[in-house]
């Protein structure tokens, strides 16, 4: 009775989805008329199911679905606004510390050493600027690298 | 498994660079793709955002898909890559996870039995998370589980078994 019992006890979720073939299925039954702590246990596992069947997850409000493509959408469009507004931003950028540059350069009151420090802020600027142009392409590929070896 | 229809017609022209036309796809899968991304990083907001991130990536990323197969499949790797570059990072910083399961099935009349399951699936590991979630709220098949993730439809069945076992120890240790 025992063994059998453990033996069925095993069998109960087989059972309960209609996996089990018909031998077995009737094992199961003519052992549940018999065996309380099974009929339990099979309807602890019921209330399981039915439990998870009507479980929900949080979500979030309608009005976030609503919007939701328009969102996704816009970050598309957004990737490449910002291709096309970096560009512009620096060209702007370097055009006006060029001439910033230029003029204090140029000007005979300017002190020699702000002269100096000025071709080295500008040197180290460009450096910096180049790594980090170089950083971002190349984080650029490694991602899409990893695209295809998907 | 649920699928749009025309979805292959649509993915041609999304192929084509029609942005627009990603706008169903989209419509169709955002739901679901929430609430994939919610099992793994436990936060709302986080998994919207992942799941909007997900759908770009997949948009770049249709220029080299296969017409003839379908999206889901294809998409779900992507999002679950982000969930698991997500919960990585988030793992260096001390990961907190919060409930957002919610049981309203009430069986012996008070609340405590839906509470206790809430909390015992809360505490389950993320791929049985993720297989709960693909089973009881997107309604995916044995079978389909079983193309989806890529195991046999045994294994599938065998770990859905032992996690309502865990459950119910869950369960008969705490209520
Ligand atoms: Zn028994």
């Amino acid at each position: 009775m025992n063994s059998e019992h453990k033996k069925i006890k095993a069998l109960l979720l087989p059972y309960l989805e209609g996996k089990l073939e018909e031998e077995e299925r009737r094992k199961v039954e003519e052992h549940l008329k018999v065996c309380k702590e099974c009929r339990e246990e099979i309807k602890k596992y019921e209330n399981i199911e039915e439990g998870l069947k009507m479980m929900k997850l949080k979500q979030p409000s309608e009005e976030v679905w609503d919007n939701y493509w328009s969102s996704v959408y816009n970050r598309l469009e957004r990737k490449i606004g910002w291709i096309f507004f970096s560009i512009g931003a620096i060209i702007l950028l370097f055009f006006g510390v060029y001439q910033f540059i230029d003029e204090l350069i140029k000007d005979p009151t300017t002190p020699l050493v702000v002269k100096i420090g000025i071709l080295l802020l500008s040197f180290g600027g460009v450096v910096l600027f180049v790594s980090i142009l170089r950083e971002q392409l190349f984080s650029k590929k490694r991602e899409r690298y990893e695209e295809v070896e998907k | 498994m649920k699928k749009l229809e025309d979805e292959n017609k649509i993915i041609e022209r999304v192929k084509r660079g029609d942005k627009k036309a990603f706008e169903p796809i989209v419509k169709f899968y955002m739901k679901r793709a929430y609430n994939i991304a919610l099992g793994f990083v436990h936060n709302e907001q986080d998994a919207l955002d992942i799941s909007q991130e997900a759908f770009i990536k997949a948009f770049r990323g249709l220029k080299k898909f296969d017409t003839k197969k379908d999206f889901f499949p294809y998409f779900y790797q992507i999002i679950k890559r982000l969930c698991f570059d997500y919960t990585k990072k988030k793992k260096r910083e001390g990961f907190k996870t919060n409930n957002f399961f919610n049981v309203v099935y009430n069986p012996n009349g008070n609340n405590r039995f839906k509470e206790a399951l809430s909390e015992a699936i809360n505490k389950l590991e993320p791929e049985q998370k993720e297989l709960i979630i693909l089973r009881y709220i997107e309604g995916f098949s044995y079978e389909e589980l079983s193309r989806l993730l890529g195991k046999p439809i045994g294994t599938i069945m065998s770990s859905l078994f032992y996690i309502k076992k865990k459950l119910k120890e869950e369960l008969e240790g705490g209520v």
